[in-house]
């Protein structure tokens, strides 16, 4: 699914040269639960902005969905992102003028699609996280984790092929983050593709697999003793 | 102390240039405009050596065939100096300030190619001092024995006396010293100098010769003539329909097609002068307004995206009275810059107006005028957000916000 | 997604109002004062007659005073003619029409006692007049060619003396009371203001055209009441009307009209020719210095647009520009505020483009409320210099090219003023506002 070989990511200011990512090289497969972990400055939120396309690296090839997306120009790059990517962000990221909705409604104006399939898809997407009532509030109307919650409902409206979620419970108490991390789980059981940047080693268990950055490479393939669920890759795949 | 400010501004480049710029074109505009106010107010406010304020003139046209001039107006002039209010009235076929009238040149002598020199002139009453309310600087008005009527149109007589403005007459004979009793002619009528008027304006306001005026007593044919009419203080404006009515209804065999206040023709002739002021002030006023508005808003801007370094400044012990300072500082900066590159800009202009229309060079007390506005204008502007920085809790440098 | 970005702008100029507010009365004021001064502009420097500009031709001659040149510069000509030559030109061959004139003041003298009488100012010209200058007819028509020598007593009335005095009814054929004498009404025109009043020039551009027009020819037969301008040179006794027509008197307005605009190369010729045969009789002792100018060369030799105007038009798009300047400033604040949200647009798929297109019709739907705003302004504007300044009264209308010309100067101008913040917006990278601050 997602194929990351030799990337390297180096900043330029007037005065210094900060080299973010290093040759990183890394494999996801179709159907996995990544966490990405690493203490800060290790490159995380780098490698999550080149992995969503946000950025482009300095060198080195990355394949996404059997596609080399490395060198794509803007326009193709945001046509990928909102085809086959969703996103959860530690902040939720909801605009504060739209409505529920309409914030789930964004991706999928961006995909030109028909009304009424955008209605279906958002509302089916808001009852899957179990706030289709509350379709015409704000989001300063809401909780955290309703408003987290939200936010996935927003990736998931698109279908996306692959999930990369920042922190998704980071701004969150750990009952709203258990319920998020469950839906998290769920998503990916019914075979999308997650990977999650996190410096919480607790959550990082959760996942099937963690990476884990120092100094802008991978380090270790598992620290925390993680193992990928065979059966769950196969589930959807 | 500027240097910091300097650097913070730069992180702010586009805001800080965009005022700036405002400021510049502002003061360009406002120095210029203020330039041509103050010269069109200069022109309005001339002596025109008359008693404006307090004088009517009506212009009547005979139509009827059996119309009598010279009748209309002994009968005329007897009722108006009769009306309660008016303190006098004479006959003038044209009305000064009015952009109406005749001019001619006159010569020293009879020859045709002496020096000759311009000027309006009326031919009225001997009453005409008082009514006009001009002040004689020498000599008398006329007398009514020096009245010419004129019943033959074909075959008029020529005044043989003149009282005359002094600009005239020193343009007339630039060596005399004294000019009651100068002749001078119009072809080969002489006429004599019996008074000088100190100053008074002729017809046309725009007119290079505005200040050469010579009254003669003369009431003509016909069938045009018109009246002067110094009312009391203050009553000229009541008195108008009154003089209006009282005329049309005491003769049939003529119209007034004309009656207005003095006031009101002055201002009529000074009306493009007075649109332009009133444009003019309508300009500088917004663009003051508009420009504070840029700077209250980028100040404003500042403050809110600086609260955190605000708070963080006022934590390790900037007083109130530093973050204000700071906040003056980089504001007259700001300005500063508005206004170097806007002097340029105000002479560029200057210089456009001037060369491509009438407009005079600056005056360059005016430039410093300007900057002191602008730098006002800036201070206060900047007051506001300033206050509210300096209000800033040093709290909010341990909030994460 | 044209709707969607509608939505969006709308959406987000309802979250800060004042903001939005102050963004559109900016352009607005910038609009307004500039629309005003552009009317006024563009009114004075307006073609009065745009079908025939170039085949009508104002005709001097320099006939002034040997010893003073008539103005500062001696090439130019005065812009009046004495009666003899204004006769002579009638006769000089080329144009195929051509109209002496000059002002006249009349009193109508109603058959009705109960109608007052009524000074009127009055155009002398020849037949010709109507057809030159395209004057529009309700009734009748000029009078013929013929009256332009017999000096019949007939007479064109406007729509608003045969309203007064007929009651608006065909008046053709019937007579009305002028000064001492019977006038046959020969026609009745239609409203005609050309602005300005480009026949002639001598009393203000924009005033009133004149109330009723009488045949030129008429001077020949006895004293008539002047209004307009008259200049002399030299000693004269003009007392008598036959010596005044005879004098050096300039104070006679002269029109001529071609085929083709280029006749007037050979027409010049023939007018010089004249001036040298009439100084063979102690005639024109000035060098020669004849013009003859075409409407448009004879409204930029008056001056016809004040400096005035031209001055403001240029001071209120400087006044534009610093209202533009500010409108980006807080343009470019308020989508830098949204860098957030457009980093989640980006994220979620909306390409540079999107972005540009939706802040691009977030400004443009300012220039349009802007525009329209500041329609509203000039119209105001306008109303007041119409009501404050005398001799605006016919001058300044919107029309519809003028309001045309409002909005586009407004949307033109948001457009300018939005595209450097909207070009900045798309420049931001979309990762960076995504992180929690």
């Amino acid at each position: 699914m997602l194929k990351m070989n030799d990337i390297s990511r180096v900043y330029q200011t007037d005065l210094v040269e900060t080299h973010a990512l290093r040759g990183l090289t890394l494999d996801v497969s179709d159907g996995e639960f990544v966490a990405v972990t690493g203490p800060s400055g290790s490159g995380k939120t780098t490698f999550l902005n080149i992995a969503g396309l946000l950025e482009v690296p300095t060198s080195g090839e990355y394949v996404l969905d059997g596609q080399v997306v490395s060198q794509l120009n803007d326009r193709d790059r945001s046509h990928i992102r909102n085809q086959k990517i969703g996103f959860i962000f530690q902040s939720f990221n909801l605009i504060p003028d739209l409505n529920l909705f309409d914030n789930v409604d964004v991706p999928l104006r961006y995909r030109r699609m028909p009304r009424g399939e955008r209605k279906s898809r958002i509302e089916s997407a808001l009852s899957r996280v179990g706030l289709q009532s509350r379709m015409k509030h704000l989001p300063s109307q809401l909780s955290g984790g309703q408003q987290q919650r939200v936010a996935i409902a927003r990736a998931l409206a698109g279908e996306p092929r692959f999930l990369l979620a920042d922190e998704p419970t980071g701004n969150l108490d750990s009952l709203m983050a258990r319920q998020v991390m469950d839906i998290l789980e769920e998503i990916n059981g019914q075979g999308t593709t997650v990977v999650m940047v996190t410096h919480d080693a607790e959550l990082a268990r959760r996942a099937h697999r963690t990476i884990c950055l120092l100094d802008g490479q991978v380090t270790d393939l598992n620290p925390f003793g993680g193992q990928p669920n065979d059966g769950r890759v196969a589930v959807g795949a | 102390m500027f240097r910091p400010i300097l650097s913070a501004m730069s992180r702010n480049k586009t805001g800080a240039t965009l005022v700036a710029m405002q400021i510049a074109i502002a003061l360009a505009v406002i120095v210029n405009a203020l330039f041509i106010v103050q010269q069109r107010n200069a022109l309005i406010q001339r002596d025109t050596g008359m008693a404006v304020d307090e004088i009517i003139a009506v212009r009547s046209f005979g139509f009827a065939e059996n119309y009598d001039q010279q009748g209309a107006v002994d009968d005329d002039l007897l009722m108006l100096r009769n009306m309660p209010g008016v303190v006098s009235a004479d006959y003038s076929r044209s009305i000064p300030l009015s952009g109406s009238g005749s001019a001619t040149s006159f010569r020293p002598d009879t020859s045709e190619d002496s020096e000759s020199a311009q000027a309006n002139y009326y031919f009225t009453t001997p009453d005409i001092v008082q009514t006009l309310g001009i002040e004689l600087a020498a000599g008398r008005s006329f007398r009514p024995d020096e009245m010419i009527r004129v019943t033959d149109p074909d075959n008029p007589d020529y005044p043989k006396v003149a009282i005359a403005t002094r600009a005239f007459l020193a343009d007339l004979f630039p060596d005399a010293t004294e000019y009651v009793g100068k002749t001078f002619y119009s072809g080969q009528n002489g006429v004599e100098v019996v008074g000088v008027i100190e100053q008074m304006h002729g017809s046309w306001v725009t007119w290079d010769e505005l200040n050469n005026v010579v009254l003669m007593p003369l009431i003509d044919a016909g069938p045009v003539s018109g009246y002067l009419i110094r009312t009391e203080q203050g009553a000229a404006e009541r008195l108008l329909p009154e003089v209006e009515e009282a005329l049309g209804a005491s003769n049939r065999t003529r119209l007034i097609n004309f009656a207005q206040t003095m006031k009101d023709i002055a201002d009529r002739s000074y009306s493009r002068d007075r649109g332009m002021i009133v444009a003019l002030s309508i300009v500088i006023a917004l663009l003051v307004i508009v420009t504070a508005l840029g700077i209250v808003g980028l100040a404003a801007f500042n403050v809110r995206a600086r609260t955190k370094q605000i708070g963080t400044r006022r934590a390790v012990g900037a007083t109130r009275g530093d973050i204000l300072q700071y906040f003056f500082a980089e504001n007259w900066l700001l300005t500063t810059g508005g206004i170097v590159v806007g002097v340029v800009l105000t002479y560029v202009l200057n210089y456009y107006l001037a060369t491509l229309y009438s407009l005079s060079r600056l005056d360059n007390l005016y430039v410093p005028v300007g900057i002191f506005i602008m730098w006002g204008l800036g201070f206060l502007a900047v007051l506001g957000p300033a206050r509210r920085a300096s209000l800033i809790s040093p709290a909010v440098a341990t909030r994460t916000v | 997604m044209f709707g969607y970005n509608l939505r969006l702008a709308v959406a987000s100029l309802k979250r800060s109002p004042v903001l939005s507010a102050l963004t559109v009365g900016l352009i607005a004021l910038g609009v307004g004062m500039s629309m005003v001064t552009l009317t006024i502009y563009s009114a004075m420097s307006g073609d009065p007659i745009p079908a025939k500009s170039d085949v009508l031709f104002a005709v001097q001659v320099d006939s002034w005073d040997p010893r003073t040149p008539w103005d500062d510069d001696p090439s130019v000509a005065p812009p009046q003619l004495t009666y003899i030559d204004a006769m002579n030109l009638r006769d000089l061959p080329g144009p195929v029409r051509r109209a002496a004139m000059f002002k006249g003041v009349y009193t109508i003298i109603p058959d009705s006692p109960e109608l007052k009488p009524d000074l009127v100012g009055a155009r002398m010209t020849d037949g010709d007049f109507f057809d030159m200058f395209n004057v529009p007819f309700i009734y009748g028509g000029r009078w013929s060619a013929d009256i332009d020598d017999t000096a019949e007593r007939v007479v064109v009335l406007t729509r608003r003396i045969n309203e007064k005095f007929f009651g608006g009814a065909n008046s053709v054929g019937e007579t009305l009371q002028l000064g001492t004498e019977r006038f046959r009404v020969a026609g009745v025109i239609d409203d005609w203001e050309p602005t300005p009043t480009f026949y002639d020039l001598n009393n203000g551009y924009f005033d009133d055209t004149q109330d009723v027009f009488m045949p030129f020819s008429m001077l020949q037969f006895g004293s008539l009441s002047r209004g307009g301008n008259t200049n002399c040179w030299g000693q004269e006794d003009t007392s008598k009307w036959e010596d005044f027509l005879n004098s050096n008197c300039l104070w006679i307005q002269f029109w001529v009209e071609f085929d083709r605009a280029r006749d007037r190369d050979a027409y010049l010729r023939e007018l010089d020719a004249y001036t040298v045969a009439q100084k063979e009789l102690g005639r024109m002792p000035r060098p020669l210095n004849n013009h003859v100018m075409n409407v448009r060369e004879w409204l930029a030799h008056h001056e016809v647009v004040g400096e005035d105007n031209t001055v403001l038009v240029g001071l209120s798009f400087l006044f534009l520009a610093v209202c533009l300047f500010n409108a980006v400033g807080i343009l470019l604040a308020r989508f830098m505020g949204k860098s957030t949200t457009i980093g989640v647009r980006r994220a979620l798929g909306a390409s540079r483009g999107a972005i540009f297109r939706q802040h691009i019709v977030e400004v443009g739907l300012i220039g349009a409320a802007g525009g329209v705003l500041g329609l509203a302004l000039s119209a105001l504007g306008l109303f007041a210099v119409r009501k404050l300044q005398h001799g605006y009264e016919h001058l300044v209308n919107l029309d519809a090219g003028l309001i045309a010309s409002a909005i586009g100067i407004a949307v033109v101008s948001s457009i300018v003023a939005g595209l450097y913040p909207t070009w900045r917006v798309c420049q931001l990278p979309p990762a960076t506002y995504l992180k929690a601050q």
